[in-house]
């Protein structure tokens, strides 16, 4: 065939070719044709671009946005077959892309990724979840039989108040402050069981008809403020200082209803009456009390702490986030001999912190960050902040970050998709260690104070996370290498991809303190950062 | 941000692969949700443009894997040889959302009829057959014409870009 003959057959299969109306003879005509000759080769290429960027075109307005769309919904809820497709990409491909031992490695993660992606979200995208509290435990200043932290919600069941006080907002509207030793069955949102102790309960308006039961009595609150005694033999004591409460004796003999107003006290096993008696309740604080007092001690304690950090010579970094007045972009190196390493303050407000007169720094914005630089190299390390995470808005938020994915590189974060705390080191031979604590973050933990941690301590090959003042897990190291943050940003992550383009992963919350160690702290240290100790036993 | 940046070269590159055009988004939806899979080994050095499109060409190879059960490339030789050709011509400049801009310069110098041919494919999505009883021409000759123009409009894009560029 001429070449003049060849073009014409060309250009007339490849139009055919793009509309896909080639037959099977036509088409394998037209695939050795293109082998052929690279002209015809360039020119198909240059008509499928050509052809594919002109449908583009003409959706662009819609297309891009509805693309993009369906990306982030995809990668929301990753569907089977997806995970079918990056296995069989994993299992196809393992030297292309990755190390011999990375490719099941990387199969494994993508495999278990997908699959606890698939349980969360195919369980949460057909069922609306299910909240299962009657109260709050809306403050706590001592020791409970049970893992509750203050601010969580309780279910109904058992609760045994061992030392301290606490108090307990029920649903409904009703707050109890108890004194231990103490035990009581919250039953639902407006009745509990109270074995045994001393509570004093606070009813508005709106929660009138609350009620607690005692072994020997049931009282009915009318919109009041009452004091309840319950003995060890479970004979109960009722004052009532305002309003007005029903109470029924449970013994058979005598289960009228008595009325008792302000003023007035009754032992309802036998129905005698007497004058309410303030002076028993005296050291029950109320919500507010117990707040104020629970904030200025954590203050104290905090600031006690603030002394010793002083002469430590293992911190390095101190960033104690108290706003000073002279300089509003500077945050302090406070660590012995470390001002030099002060980091910038980028686009954060300052705010309230998790108690009083204690600052914090709020990040909202994609932008918002602060940047330090730390150049050294560790093979030990912890890193603990006081941080209020308010919504998981990206897939990945920031607790900090080094700079870009550099050899050394530390990348300490929450992933959204499997509540995952993880810390991220590239180690040497881009192997990339993954100490992640899955599921450690829940939906519960969204706009409360918490203490989070981590030790590296890669002599001993041991990493731990801490929630709280508590480990939560304990992984092995992949490698001995040491690591660095060089330059990084706290609450977001500064990785340029192109340009100024780079990745969302702002924190959506407010970080009160960063600690950087040089040295792996033990787990009793951990305790005194969170505030559960009083004060390092080995300083 | 990263989709929006990168979809419409993604998209144009797979295309190039003689991937059918019905299974163009799907795979290059698969190549984002990869990429976001394997981010973490993604290189902040690497330009993320070429490491998406070695992530499309690996995706595209695997499709050679499975053309019995699911056919979304053409012809298996055809893309074995774009394959090639795509790897030997990796350093390319891909397509952004910003030669849009350039496009659509491009697509308003084209004479009236040429741009309503092309308003009437994309756009409307008329196939040939019907264009040819619409313009009053033969099918083949509807066919064609959309590859000269779109050839002219790759000039004029090349010639816009150059014109920018410097």
């Amino acid at each position: 065939m001429s070449d003049h003959k060849s073009q014409l057959r060309f250009e007339e299969l490849l139009v055919l070719f793009i509309e896909e109306q080639l037959q099977a003879q036509e088409l394998a005509e037209f695939v050795e044709l293109v082998k052929a000759n690279p002209d015809f080769s360039k020119e198909l290429q240059l008509q499928l671009e050509q052809d594919q960027l002109l449908t583009l075109f003409q959706e662009v307005r819609k297309s891009d946005h509805h693309f993009s769309n369906k990306v982030a919904s995809a990668i929301e809820f990753q569907d089977e077959d997806f995970t079918e497709k990056v296995i069989d990409y994993a299992l196809s491909y393992p030297k292309k892309r990755v190390s011999s031992s990375w490719g099941w490695k990387f199969l494994a993660i993508a495999a278990s990724l997908c699959l606890s992606i698939l349980v969360i979200y195919k369980w949460s995208d057909t069922e609306e979840s299910l909240h299962f509290g009657v109260a709050i435990l809306s403050q706590i200043d001592g020791e409970l039989d049970s893992t509750y932290q203050q601010g969580d919600s309780l279910p109904a069941g058992r609760l045994e108040l061992k030392t301290g006080q606490m108090v307990l907002t029920f649903y409904k509207g009703a707050s109890l402050s108890v004194v231990a030793p103490a035990k009581l069955e919250l039953l639902d949102q407006r009745q509990v069981l109270c074995l045994s102790g001393k509570i004093r309960a606070h009813v508005p308006e709106v929660a009138k008809g609350f009620t607690v039961l005692t072994p020997d009595a049931k009282v009915v609150d009318l919109g009041t403020d009452f004091g309840l005694e319950v003995g060890h033999e479970g004979q109960s004591k009722v004052h009532v200082f305002e309003g007005r409460v029903e109470t029924y004796s449970l013994e058979k003999s005598n289960s009228d209803k008595k009325l008792i107003l302000a003023g007035q006290a009754i032992l309802p096993a036998n129905g005698a009456m007497f004058e309410a008696d303030q002076t028993i309740f005296k050291g029950i604080l109320s919500l507010s009390e117990m707040q104020h007092k629970f904030s200025f001690e954590r203050f104290e304690k905090w600031d006690a702490l603030q002394n010793q950090h002083l002469n430590d010579s293992r911190l390095l970094l101190n960033y104690n986030f108290q706003k000073k007045s002279e300089d509003v972009q500077i945050l302090y190196n406070l660590a012995l001999g470390g001002h030099k390493y002060d980091a910038a303050i980028i686009g954060t407000a300052w705010a309230r912190g998790p108690w009083a007169y204690k600052d914090g720094l709020s990040f909202r914005q994609a932008s918002d960050r602060i940047r330090f630089y730390s150049p050294d190299k560790y093979r030990e390390l912890t890193l603990a902040c006081w941080v209020r995470v308010d919504v998981l808005e990206n897939p990945l938020s920031s607790l900090v970050m080094s700079d870009g994915y550099a050899t050394g590189a530390l990348h300490w974060q929450i992933n959204r998709n499997d509540r995952s705390i993880q810390l991220g080191i590239k180690h040497e031979n881009n192997l990339i260690g993954k100490y992640h604590a899955l599921g450690v973050f829940k939906d519960a933990d969204l706009g409360k104070w918490m203490h989070l941690a981590v030790t590296i301590d890669l002599e001993s090959m041991k990493v731990r996370h801490y929630k709280n003042g508590l480990m939560i897990l304990e992984r092995t190291a992949v490698s001995k290498e040491p690591v660095q943050f060089n330059y990084a940003s706290l609450g977001n992550w500064d990785n340029p991809i192109k340009g100024n383009t780079s990745y969302v992963r702002n924190l959506n919350g407010v970080m009160a303190e960063f600690l950087f160690y040089s040295v792996a702290l033990e787990p009793h240290e951990i305790e005194v950062l969170a505030l559960r100790k009083n004060t390092f036993k080995q300083l | 941000m990263l989709v929006k940046e990168h979809q419409a070269g993604l998209r144009a590159f797979i295309r190039r692969l003689g991937v059918r055009k019905d299974a163009v988004d799907d795979l290059a939806q698969e190549a984002f949700l990869l990429a976001h899979l394997e981010m973490e080994n993604f290189r902040a050095s690497e330009d993320f443009g070429k490491w998406l499109r070695g992530l499309a060409r690996n995706l595209v190879r695997n499709e050679l894997r499975k053309l019995a059960r699911r056919c979304r490339i053409v012809d298996e030789g055809l893309t074995q040889h774009l394959l090639i050709q795509a790897e030997l011509n990796d350093d390319e400049k891909p397509y952004t959302q910003e030669d849009f801009e350039v496009l659509q310069s491009c697509l308003s110098k084209l004479p009236e009829r040429s741009k309503h041919l092309i308003m009437n494919r994309y756009e409307d999505n008329l196939n040939a057959t019907t264009l040819a009883e619409k313009f009053k021409m033969t099918a083949t000759a509807v066919r064609l014409a959309l590859m000269r123009i779109r050839k002219q409009l790759k000039v004029c894009f090349e010639k816009q870009a150059i014109d920018v560029g410097s």
